[in-house]
């Protein structure tokens, strides 16, 4: 139930019962002032009987006019005050109706009697009359006092009746009140907690974990929408772990193709360039040799011109992947120069472990068996390497490179397909 | 939690209507059986067994139906029933008989039951006019008692009339009949003569003359053995005269329907009662004032009046409705 409804339930029928309270309440004080009335009037018929009998029986004893006037005069105003009841409740008005009814037989008997003024002893019948009157004497005060009583205890009942009433009635609502205020209480309590929980969750960065056990109100629906934009927030939000991998992925994807020959996949000049400088200083600071194999594939041109441009690149692939294949150790590096031309850079090798990568590379790429019919050397494609190593004189960055170059030139010069180690008498050549 | 409140709710509401109605344990009805004379004036009785107030208070009365008061009471004496409804005139006879009988509450008085019915061409208009005639009476009966009221304060000699020994319901016929010149009988045969005859018959103004109770009575030995059970019948006749009081229509309805009578007759008769349970004085009174008579017209062979006051058994009713016991 909505959460309004509860409140709207609970007003009402905390509004109807102190209404009810309020109706029965005026019931109460009507009946507690009926019965105070009923006996108020029963008091004063018991006195008005007790004078009428008192005057009855002074008659009955003197009989005289004045005597006979007293009675009648009180006989009078019983009849009046019998004749104008206050509401009566049904037991009370049978009590009235037996005075009415006595006062009515006095009358009677009285009007057969011959009484005698000089006192002396009444005859046979005379006397049964008045020993009938006494009887209803003793009726009308006997119903009298009843009346008197049961109207008193009437006023005893109607407090209890009522009063007794009004407090189950009180009790009943305290109750079904006391226990509809906790029920809404606990019910908004549990929704506010599961609602904080999911709340807490979230600002902890935990978005999968939405509200649960709610009831149909308005906190649920409150929920239900805090659940859906945390859905929103899980499908559109990444974690800047997240995004630190991708930036880092995306950075080095982007450092790889900066540094990487888009044809061969081998690493570019700018790379060659900056690994060159490393590893020519760590060749300087741990005083190990650092070799450099330059590479250029024979007669590329008349291959590029023969079998056209798009041949010709797959050719340049295949050479690199060849060196590439062969460098067994993470730390050498192969790299494309540019054009047909190709660097190897192999740290902590000396010159005979230089020759013989160059050696085992010219064979390789040679075993390729890529034909080469234009070539006036081979049928094959081969390459020519230029072999340096860095030493006491290769005092400035760019003399290895030129060492390697001249290798390789020699390399040219002696007919390709070969490689050369530079010497320093190669220096003198022209 | 819902459920615990739920719970606490209703165990709530529960123990607040077990307050409401009080918890009565039942018991298995105890047997009785009650000679009722068969007049409205034993309305209390009928309307408590039409409307079970007897099994209510736990009670499995027998209604065993007489005609008169004398006849309930001997049914009472025979043991043919625990409890009868008589008049006070027979509850008098009946003590000044030696029988010992117990007097539980009277339950409805009436100042006009006994009436003085004539032939119109017996010309009895005024008491006096009764000198010299023809009455029917039921000997020792409250018929007897009242007549000798009359010819009292009409100063006729007993020996002057010629009293004519009848059973209650033979009076219509023998008045109609002229076998008697005027009966002095008890309702409903006073209505019955009435509306037999028509302008025939003449009711004589003896109203408030005379005030017939009518009591619930039994034998002292039943009454010492039985008080719990008098109480319960007691309790259902309060009931009904609380129901007479209030519901005055549906009671005559009963009435009407259950004695099968008319709807006329009991308008005739219902003014003149009046239906409560008491024990007073004034019942002690009449009782003796009827036994003083009875004698003083040798009504009775017994020269000495009981001590009536040990005919009355106030416990039962003091238990039930102290209010309404004032001896």
């Amino acid at each position: 139930m909505r959460v309004k409804t509860q409140f709207y339930l609970l007003a009402s029928i905390t509004t109807s019962s102190i209404l009810a309270l309020s109706v029965s309440m005026v019931i109460a004080f009507i009946s507690v002032d009926r019965a105070l009335d009923q006996n108020a009037y029963a008091n004063s018929i018991l006195k008005s009987v007790s004078a009428l009998t008192h005057e009855l029986r002074y008659l009955i004893k003197y009989p005289n006019a004045q005597t006979k006037n007293r009675w009648r005069k009180e006989q009078k105003k019983l009849t009046i005050l019998i004749a104008k009841p206050p509401k009566l409740t049904a037991r009370l008005k049978i009590l009235l109706m037996g005075i009415e009814q006595r006062n009515s037989s006095i009358v009677a008997l009285y009007s057969h009697l011959e009484l005698r003024p000089d006192g002396s002893d009444l005859n046979a019948i005379n006397a049964h009359l008045v020993d009938k009157l006494y009887a209803q004497i003793e009726t009308i005060r006997d119903d009298s006092f009843q009346l008197s009583s049961f109207a008193n205890a009437e006023i005893q009942q109607v407090f209890t009746r009522q009063f007794s009433g009004m407090l189950i009635v009180l009790l009943i609502l305290a109750v079904v009140l006391i226990g509809m205020s906790i029920y809404i209480y606990q019910g908004i309590r549990n929704s506010l907690y599961q609602l904080n929980k999911g709340v807490s969750a979230v600002s902890k960065g935990l978005l999968n974990q939405p509200v649960k056990g709610l009831k149909n109100d308005e906190i649920a629906e409150i929920a239900h929408r805090f659940n859906a934009m945390v859905g929103v927030l899980d499908q559109t939000t990444v974690s800047r772990d997240q995004l630190k991998m991708v930036v880092e992925e995306e950075t080095r994807q982007l450092k790889l193709l900066s540094e990487t020959d888009a044809l061969t996949k081998l690493a570019n000049r700018r790379a060659f360039d900056n690994r060159y400088l490393a590893e020519l200083s760590n060749s300087k600071r741990n005083g190990l040799p650092l070799c450099l194999l330059m590479v250029d594939i024979d007669h590329f041109k008349l291959y590029n011109d023969g079998y056209g441009h798009k041949k010709g690149d797959i050719a340049l692939s295949r050479v690199a992947q060849a060196i590439a294949e062969i460098l067994p150790r993470e730390t050498d590096f192969a790299a494309r120069y540019g054009g047909e031309e190709f660097v190897v850079l192999l740290p902590a090798t000396d010159i005979e472990g230089a020759r013989i990568m160059a050696e085992r590379m010219c064979n390789s790429i040679r075993l390729i068996n890529i034909p080469h019919l234009y070539s006036p050397d081979a049928k094959v494609l081969t390459v020519s390497i230029g072999v340096a190593v860095t030493g006491e004189n290769t005092t400035t960055e760019s003399e290895l490179i030129q060492h390697a170059d001249d290798a390789l030139y020699q390399a040219k010069h002696n007919g390709r397909n070969q490689y050369q180690a530079y010497r320093h008498d190669q220096g003198d050549l022209p | 939690m819902n459920k615990i409140i739920i719970a606490i709710i209703m165990v709530g509401v529960a123990l607040a209507t077990s307050l409401l109605f009080t918890y009565e344990e039942t018991i298995p009805l105890k047997p009785l059986s009650i000679a009722v004379s068969r007049t409205p004036l034993s309305a209390p009785v009928y309307i408590a067994e039409e409307k079970g107030y007897f099994e209510d208070a736990g009670i499995l009365v027998t209604l065993d139906e007489v005609v008169g008061g004398y006849r309930s009471f001997q049914a009472v004496k025979k043991g043919q029933s625990n409890l009868g409804t008589s008049s006070c005139s027979v509850m008098m006879f009946t003590g000044m008989g030696g029988d010992d009988y117990v007097i539980l509450s009277s339950f409805v008085q009436s100042d006009n039951d006994l009436k003085l019915v004539s032939r119109s061409d017996a010309e009895i208009i005024r008491m006096e006019d009764l000198a010299n005639k023809k009455i029917g009476v039921v000997k020792t009966t409250a018929s007897e008692y009242f007549l000798s009221i009359l010819l009292g304060i009409a100063n006729i000699d007993r020996q002057s009339v010629q009293l004519i020994e009848l059973k209650p319901e033979e009076m219509p016929d023998a008045l109609a009949e002229g076998r008697v010149d005027a009966i002095s009988v008890w309702e409903p045969y006073g209505f019955y003569s009435v509306q037999k005859m028509g302008k025939n018959a003449r009711v004589l103004e003896t109203k408030n003359l005379h005030t017939l109770s009518f009591n619930l009575a039994t034998t002292r030995d039943y009454a010492d053995q039985h008080q719990a059970e008098l109480e319960l019948v007691l309790k259902a006749l309060y009931r009904a005269t609380e129901f007479i009081a209030e519901s005055p229509e549906e009671a005559r309805t009963i009435i009407r329907n259950r004695l099968n009578k008319q709807q006329d007759f009991i308008d005739w008769i219902w003014p003149d009662y009046l239906f409560k349970l008491a024990l007073n004085h004034s019942l002690v009174l009449s009782l003796e004032n009827q036994a003083r008579w009875a004698i003083d017209n040798q009504l009775t062979d017994k020269q000495t009046i009981p001590m009536f006051h040990n005919n009355i058994d106030k416990r039962a009713l003091t238990a039930v409705l102290p209010e309404a016991v004032s001896l």
